[in-house]
Parts: C-alpha cells; structure tokens; sequence
C-alpha cells in the first residue's frame, strides 16, 4: 500500500505545487488590493478572511483544486488496459482506492494549506492588514477548503464510474454542489463541518462503490451501494429543490395584504394598508380615510415619524432573557462591528471586538492599530482592559458612540477621543438604549436611554436634551420606543407589551402612543388595538411541492422535536407545540399528503422494477427506500438501479433478461449455436447452456 | 492434468451488443495458447472477464480454480498479466519501475528482471518516459515474469514491435515455461510469432469460438485445391466445409475446411485438367478462416470490366 500512496502521490505533488501557488496568489489579491484599504469596508463587506471576495476565491478555488487533483487521480489512468494494469496486483481493489484517497488528501492539504496559512498569519500580524481579526473568522475558509475536499471526492467517484449514463456520472458532482450551498447557508461552523462530513463519507462511499460497480455491478458491498444510493437520493433531492425554486419564481405571487399603525409628520395617527408592500390605503384610526389622493401615499408614508425601540422590559424580567443573536459564522458581524465607518473624519476605522469587548481604531493608509476605546476612555493600542461583560454599543451618531452597560451610559467620541459618561449609578438601572433619527436632518440622530421612569434623551454629545416620564404601565408595557418630530417640539413615546409575556397575550394587547413635549408634558395619548393578523392562502402548487417533499425527513423533524423537547430543549418543544398546535391541520394534511404520495410512488416503484426484470429482492428494496423519501428516492432508483440488459426473446419476441439462461414468458433457453461444417475442433465440445447462468 | 484456464459458456454483451457468445474453452496446464481472432471479435474482452475486470453476462471463467469475479490477492499473485498499450509510470526510472512492481510480490525474483530488461538493452537509470516502443515492452515484460507467475496472460504483447523486439520478446516470454506447469494464454495477429511457440490455437470467429486444436490439426484440416481447366473455371461447388474460391483466367482456387473424400469427389466432377492439394502456411490458413467466406470475385470482375 505504501508503494502505491508514494507512487500517487509522486504523480499529484507537482500539481499540487503548482494549484498552490495560484491558489495563493489568487488568496491574496483580494486581501491587500481587492479590498481597498483608504475606503471604510462593512461588516455586510467581511474583513480579511471574512472579506466576500476572499471568500468567493477559497470557496471556488478550492473546489476547483479539489476537481483536478480527483481527475487527475483517475481519469488518465481510467484507460481499460491501464487500469487492469493498476489493479492486477495482489490485492484487494479497495487497497487501490484508499491509497489514491490518502495521496490525494494529502496532495489536497499541500495544495490548500499553505495559502490558508500564510493568510491566517498575515491577517492576525498587526501591520499588515488595515482590521482586526480573531482566529475564529477563519472558520469559513477552513469550510470553504472542506467543501473543496467533497469536490476532490465526488470527482473520483464520478472518474471511477464505468459504463453508465452521464446523469449518473454527475451525481455526486450534484452533491459536492449541495455541500457547498450547505456550508455556505449553515448558521455555525459546527453544522457545516458535520454536514460536510457527512457528505464527505457519502461520496466515498460513492466512490468505493463506483470502482465496484464498473468491474462486478451485482457484487457491490451493500454499505458502498447505500453510499451511491444515498448520494443519487441527495442529488435528486438539491436538483428537485433548485426546480422547485425556479418554478416558484415563475408562479405568480398571492397577494400580501398588511395593515400597520404610522404616526403622519404631522402627529396624526393613522392606519397604513399596503397590498404586496404597495400603499393602497390611510385611514385614520376610525376607519375614515386619511386621504383619497393616492399620489399622496408615497410622501405621506416616507415622512411617517419612526419609533426606535429602548427597552424590551422595564422594571422585573420575570426570567426572560435577551434571545442570543445568531451568530452567523461566515458574517464579520459576529465576531467584530465597524463603528461610526462613514463618519470619521480621517481615513480612520473603528471596530468593536466581541471578544475582547473592548473597540479599536486602524489607520488604514498605515494600516495600523491606533487607539483602543475600554471603560477607562481611549486608551493606547497595548492598554486596554476590556469592558464588561454584558456592555454594549447601542448606537452611532456621526462620529459619536453610545454605550451601555447595567448601570453605565456614555458617549464616546471617536474623534476627539473623549468619553462622556451619562449615567452610572448603581442605583438607576440602565434598561435600554438607542440611537434614532431626527426627520428631515440629514441623518442626525438622538440617543435614549431606558431608566426605570423615564426615559432620558440625549444630544450626541451627551447634553440631556429631555426626560420623558412613563405614562403607562411599564411593568406590562415595557417595551418602549421613541421618536422625534422634524423640530425636536415633540418626542413619541410608544408602549408595546413587555417581551416577557407570552406572544398570545401580546398579541391580545393594546399599545399605545404619547405625544409628548420636550419638558414632559403629555400632548396626548393614544391607544392603538391590535390590527387583525392578515394571513395569506397557500397556492395549490405549494401543497404540490410539499408533496413530494421526503415523509422521513417530515415525520423524523416531528420525532426530533419530541425527543428534543422531553430532554429539554425548549426550542424543540416550541416547535412541535406549533405543529401540533395552531398548526395541526396544516401539519395532520401534509403528511397525509406525504403518505399518499410516498405510497403511491412507492407502488410505482415496484411496478417499474418488476417490469423491468429487477428481482424480488431489489424491487422490495427499492420500493421501501422510494417509500422513505418519496420522489427523489424515485429518481435515485431510476438512476442508480442495476436494470439487467434485456433483450427480444428469439423464442416469443418478448423482452428478456440477457443473464438469465430461460425466457420467463415462454421458458424457452437461449438459441443454441448451430454447429458449422468449419469448426475444428480436436476434443469434444461442451454441449450447450450445459451449465447454470450467471446470474446479476 | 488440469485445467489452469476454464472458461465455461461465456457470453458477454455491452449493453445490446453481443460480444462474446458462449464461448467454452479449457486451457491445460503446462501449455501455451494462441488466442487469434480478427479485430472486435471479442478477445481482449474474453481476457478481461478471465482476470476479473467484467463481469460475464451469462457463463463463468475460472482461472487456477478460482472463479475470476472473486479472484484473491494470493491468486492474482499467481496470474501474470500483460495488457496491450505497454503501460509504464513515465517518470520512474527502470530500477524505480521494478522496485515499485517488487512491493507487491513477496516471490518476486530480482535475477529474472533484470535478465529480461538487459535482453532488451536497458540499463536501470533509463527513464521509461524515454524508452522506446520496443524497450517499454520489454521492460513490462521483466515487470509481469519477475514475479514468476504461474499462469501468464498476454493480449497481443508484440502489437508495434519490430522483428528484433518481438524475438527478444518471444524468447524472454518462453523463459518462464523453464519450470513444470507454467501456462501461457496469448492473443496476436503475428502468425509466425503464433506458430513459433504455440502448442495449441484457439480462434474467435465472429463471437464464437470455431477452432481450438493444436496448430498441425488447424492446419491438417485446412485445404486449398488449386484446379487448372482448359476454359475459364466454373464456379466453385456448395460444399460443407467451404471458406473461399477464387477464379483467374483458367484456375480455380478453393479452399475448405475439414476436407474428406465427399470434397474431394465433387472437385473433381468439375473435370478440371489438373486438381492439387497446396499446404497452407499457419498465416494463410487463419486468413482463408477468418477472412470474408464465399467467393472472391472482385478481381474477376475487375478484369471483365476491363
């Protein structure tokens, strides 16, 4: 085995070699001059290993490595003669395979790697890159360089594959597709990387089943066969998605029909109906109509006056806690926020660490680390202490932060590198705070800040510019906003119901709106009911999409849940309550639908293979299988199964199985071969069909 | 003495195409077989299912005992193969080659290797992307008898060659028969090369097998008649037997398989002036047996054209 890993290897290292270097180059390019260093990049945008063209180029150039070493692997070796060559050697052709599979792994990891080190190192030394970066924003190109390896295996599968049709062939091409759409959607780095070895060990499978097949069809290890068989089933099922998508884009769209609460520019309230996110209609809150000029919806909406949300509770949290954001791996965003980008004067960044809580300023033309912001103010880049742990920037105003811990409130300003401390007192708990937007300002903005009765309205400069009493009962209607008029005469503070309380009772609830002056005095008061909750009716063609949707994966989401819930998992709980809850008839008619169908297919299935000569036992097994995933499962049978080469009887002209030695329509043998007066034979012949056929 | 190659009703098809139809064939150990056939008859594919690498559509192969869907590593140990192509890794060096062939057989003989690659003039450190046809044959030939297998497969090993080359070959190929019960299966379409060493022949006709004797059977049992007439010839009779005829100007030429007296009587009720036997070499018989059967008569026609 040694002899052929060193012999695989020594035939794919120069490769290797070679796609490394590009690789390389092609890895930094966008790292120092893609991303332009004397503009201010976004978090939407990524930074260094997170930066979308670095990405796009690991993404991509990672399964193109993983192509060519795979193809190279196999195809010029895939000759008939030279293949029988490679395998006629005492052993067994497994050993073949596992060793192209080391060398190849490795010839990958040689052709990958280095870029990705020389990245990481670069990305992570100060003074080369003009942002910071946390070893965890590599996770995405560590995916990215998996996702290439499922290429690198679904190319041996597809070079091994013997005579078989090319949508056969490309099946696990397909899946190789679906990995990277896996990892490229998955929410953390953990279900990317178990996903993408799951699909990792399909393919090989695949693969071992592919060298199997093109020597001995019928002779498979069954383990291999449900690999191939698993990959046609995924494949199917990604290339019945992206259908499905495209016939949803090309179905016409059920109309969306909404109705929300505005507060006009002039402080009247009124109720906003929009029919597929169009105005089609402001009444006031009587049902009379606003206005009947529609070409006054368009102005009239732009300019409604926007409440930003403060809090989510005031006073007791009666145990509810902030739900944790999603922390996307692929985003910059989670691990680091550029503050206040657009705004600084100087070609100046800022960042905000997750991790080290503490933010950072680059100058980008030097691309070096200038100040850091922690609770002692700006510090130097080497003394920071970070803030604590649930501290949090809230807001931007130009250049101007706002933070705010448990009892901390303070406005940092970038530029003059100062901090103003609004508010520490441990005695005043801080419940919220916010920036929002003064209309008609150009973008300027206000700070607020939650107190326990009332809320503080801050210039960004840290003036207090008002404080607004609560009129309502925040114990229950803690979920407070606010907003300004063009003039900053009059402030609106709105009450929704506090987030503790179940959504079924929020729902239920009023929320109101004050209008209120910058010295406090309540204008007026008004009470909003709860809008009647606008639903929209499922087309037919969905109800038939879901149809065909796999029953295991229905009824095994529906089992999870359960299994999730009784060990604790609220979530999971929360889920399966909905489905057989509010949702139950919904749910009770997709999978009597999903049922159906898979029956039904399921019946076909046995019709098709008997009809085309599989035996009892395959047609039984294919059935079940089409039965547990429905119409990919059809697919993958269509594609995959050994249908017998088949034949007209010579006996009955009908269609018979070429391996078997009698016509199971007429039970007639094969014709027998006339003997010819030509033949020369000096010992006796074996009579014909003398012994047993082979059988497939 | 046993049988060290069976193959037992084989048919193959690719798809719908039928390549090989049941096919029965016993290949005695100790001997050496010339597997011939024209083109597309089926004979690489019968030597591929033999080792392993198709799967029969109906039918078995057995090779050293041992059905060829299931051949163990030991046994492939046992079975030498050398397809056509002369496959060598171009970048390896002669030495590099043998050393990487050696890892895999515990029996294998150094002394053997490089008898046969000096035979064909190599020395160890020539790189095999720079052998020439001949010299690359040769070095797959010391890889595949190395290991001194006891069975040795061969599908047409001396396709390209020159004459220098295919000699070289053949001697160094009739090396491993130096020990008891050592087989040779080989197909080619170099009758001399055939003749020289085969004990017996086996033809692929068309998918099916239509001779297998020894070579003095195959061609005792072939007969061209030359019969001389005063006019043009007339055409040559229906006979069992009947490969092909052809007619000049006052001959007719005709030439049967499995001749007797019958034929003969019916030749001779052409009243010919003169009728003889004419002994055909291996390679004129395999022609006449394989070639387009019936009468030949494009070249007459030519001349009446005239």
């Amino acid at each position: 085995m040694k002899s052929i890993i060193w012999k695989e290897f020594r035939e794919t290292v120069w490769w290797a070699l070679l796609l490394a270097l590009i690789f390389t180059v092609a890895q930094l390019y966008p790292l120092f001059f893609a991303s332009t260093y004397v503009y201010a990049v976004s978090s939407y945008q990524g930074f260094g290993m997170l930066d979308s063209t670095y990405l796009l180029v690991t993404l991509f150039g990672a399964a193109g490595i993983g192509l060519i070493l795979g193809f190279l692997q196999i195809l010029p070796e895939r000759n008939a003669d030279r293949w029988a060559t490679l395998l006629h050697r005492p052993m067994p052709p497994e050993t073949v395979l596992l060793s192209k599979l080391i060398a190849g792994t490795g010839a990958y990891v040689l052709a990958v790697a280095p870029a990705f080190l020389l990245v990481l190192y670069l990305v992570l030394t100060p003074g080369f890159t003009a942002y910071p970066s946390v070893p965890e924003m590599a996770l995405a190109a560590v995916a990215n360089l998996l996702g290439g390896f499922l290429y690198y295996l679904a190319a041996l599968a597809t070079g091994l594959a013997g005579r078989v049709s090319v949508m056969r062939r490309l099946l696990p091409l397909v899946v190789a597709m679906l990995g990277s759409s896996w990892l490229v959607e998955a929410d953390y780095f953990s279900t990317a990387a178990w996903g993408t070895l799951f699909l990792a060990v399909l393919l090989g499978l695949s693969a071992w089943s592919a060298l199997r097949h093109a020597q001995s069809p019928s002779r498979s290890p069954w383990m291999s066969r449900a690999g191939a068989v698993l990959v046609g089933f995924y494949a199917a099922s990604a290339v019945g998605a992206f259908f499905s998508t495209l016939f949803v884009m090309a179905m016409p769209k059920t109309p969306y029909v909404s109705q929300r609460y505005e507060t006009l520019a002039d402080g009247a309230e009124v109720i906003v109906t929009r029919r597929n996110n169009i105005t089609t209609a402001i009444d006031h809150l009587d049902g009379t109509p606003y206005t009947t000029d529609q070409s006054q919806f368009a102005k009239l909406t732009e300019s409604t006056i926007g409440l930003s949300r403060v809090s989510s509770y005031i006073g007791e949290a009666h145990g509810w806690k902030p739900g944790q954001s999603r922390r996307y791996y692929r985003r910059a965003y989670t691990y680091l926020q550029e503050l206040a980008s657009a705004q600084v004067p100087v070609p100046q960044q800022w960042f905000w660490i997750r991790e080290t809580r503490t933010a950072i300023g680059y100058e980008l033309p030097a691309k070096q680390a200038i100040a850091r912001f922690t609770p002692q103010g700006f510090v130097p880049v080497d003394d920071a202490k970070p803030f604590p742990e649930d501290m949090k920037v809230r807001g931007i105003s130009g250049e101007q932060l706002l933070v705010t811990g448990p009892h901390l409130a303070a406005v940092a300003s970038i530029v003059s590198r100062k901090m103003a401390v609004l508010t520490d007192d441990a005695t005043q708990p801080v419940y919220g705070a916010d920036d929002f937007y003064i209309p008609s300002s150009r973008g300027k903005r206000l700070f607020a800040v939650a107190f326990a009765g009332h809320l503080s309205i801050y210039e960004k400069n840290g003036t207090l510019l008002a404080q607004l009493p609560y009129t309502q009962d925040v114990s229950r209607w803690g979920r407070v906003s606010v907003g300004v008029n063009a003039d900053q005469t009059r402030f609106y503070v709105g009450y929704n119901p506090s987030r503790f309380l179940p959504v079924s009772e929020r729902r239920q609830m009023p929320t109101f709106v004050d209008q209120v002056t910058q010295e406090g005095e309540v204008l007026t008061s008004t009470r909003r009911l709860p809008l009647p909750k606008q639903t929209s009716s499922k087309p037919i063609y969905r109800y038939v999409l879901e149809t065909f949707e796999s029953p295991t994966y229905f009824f095994g989401t529906l089992l999870y849940q359960k299994i999730g819930g009784d060990l604790g998992d609220k979530r999971l709980a929360k889920l399966l309550r909905a489905a057989l809850g509010p949702y139950w008839p919904s749910t009770r008619f997709k999978g009597i639908l999903l049922v159906i169908a898979s029956v039904l297919l399921a019946g076909l299935t046995w019709w098709l293979a008997r009809r085309g000569e599989l035996d009892r036992k395959a047609a039984r097994n294919w059935a079940l299988f089409v039965l547990l995933t429905n119409l990919p499962g059809l697919v993958a049978f269509w594609l995959l199964a050994n249908w017998p080469p088949r034949a007209p009887c010579p006996s009955c002209g009908r269609l018979r199985r070429l391996d078997q030695p009698t016509c199971p329509h007429c039970g007639a043998g094969w014709e027998n071969l006339p003997s010819h007066p030509a033949e020369i034979f000096d010992r006796p012949q074996e009579p014909n069909n003398a012994t047993p056929a082979s059988t497939s | 003495m046993s049988d060290a190659i069976v193959i037992d009703h084989l048919t193959k098809y690719y798809g719908q195409r039928e390549i090989v139809r049941d096919l029965c064939l016993r290949i005695p150990t100790g001997s050496i077989y010339g597997f011939l056939g024209r083109n597309g008859v089926g004979k690489t594919t019968t030597i591929r299912t033999l080792l392993g690498f198709e799967e029969p559509t109906r039918g078995s192969t057995q090779i050293l005992g041992e059905d060829s869907r299931h051949l163990k590593p030991e046994t492939r140990a046992r079975i030498g193969y050398l397809p056509e192509g002369h496959f060598v890794y171009r970048w390896m060096t002669v030495a590099e080659c043998g050393k990487f062939q050696a890892s895999f057989f515990p029996d294998w003989n150094q002394e053997i290797f490089e008898a046969v690659i000096s035979h064909f003039r190599l020395t160890p450190k020539m790189k095999a992307g720079h052998l020439s046809r001949g010299q690359r044959a040769g070095l797959c030939l010391a890889l595949t008898l190395a290991p001194e297998p006891e069975v040795l497969v061969l599908d047409d090993p001396a396709l390209g060659l020159d004459p220098v080359a295919r000699r070289n070959l053949l001697q160094s190929m009739l090396y491993i028969m130096r020990k008891p019960d050592r087989t040779i299966l080989f197909s080619s379409h170099l009758l001399s090369d055939v003749e020289r060493v085969a004990d017996r022949i086996a033809i692929l006709d068309g998918t099916t097998l239509s001779v297998d004797s020894t070579i003095e059977y195959f061609r005792e049992h072939l007969c061209q008649y030359v019969l001389r007439f005063e006019q043009t010839p007339p055409a040559a009779p229906e006979l069992d037997g009947l490969l092909e005829s052809f007619r000049s100007d006052r001959e007719l030429f005709v030439t049967l398989a499995n001749p007797d007296d019958k034929t003969e009587a019916a030749l001779r009720a052409l009243n010919p002036k003169s009728m003889e036997p004419v002994e055909l070499s291996l390679e004129d018989a395999f022609i006449s047996y394989v070639g387009d059967h019936g009468e030949k008569t494009f070249f007459t026609k030519d001349l009446g054209a005239a």
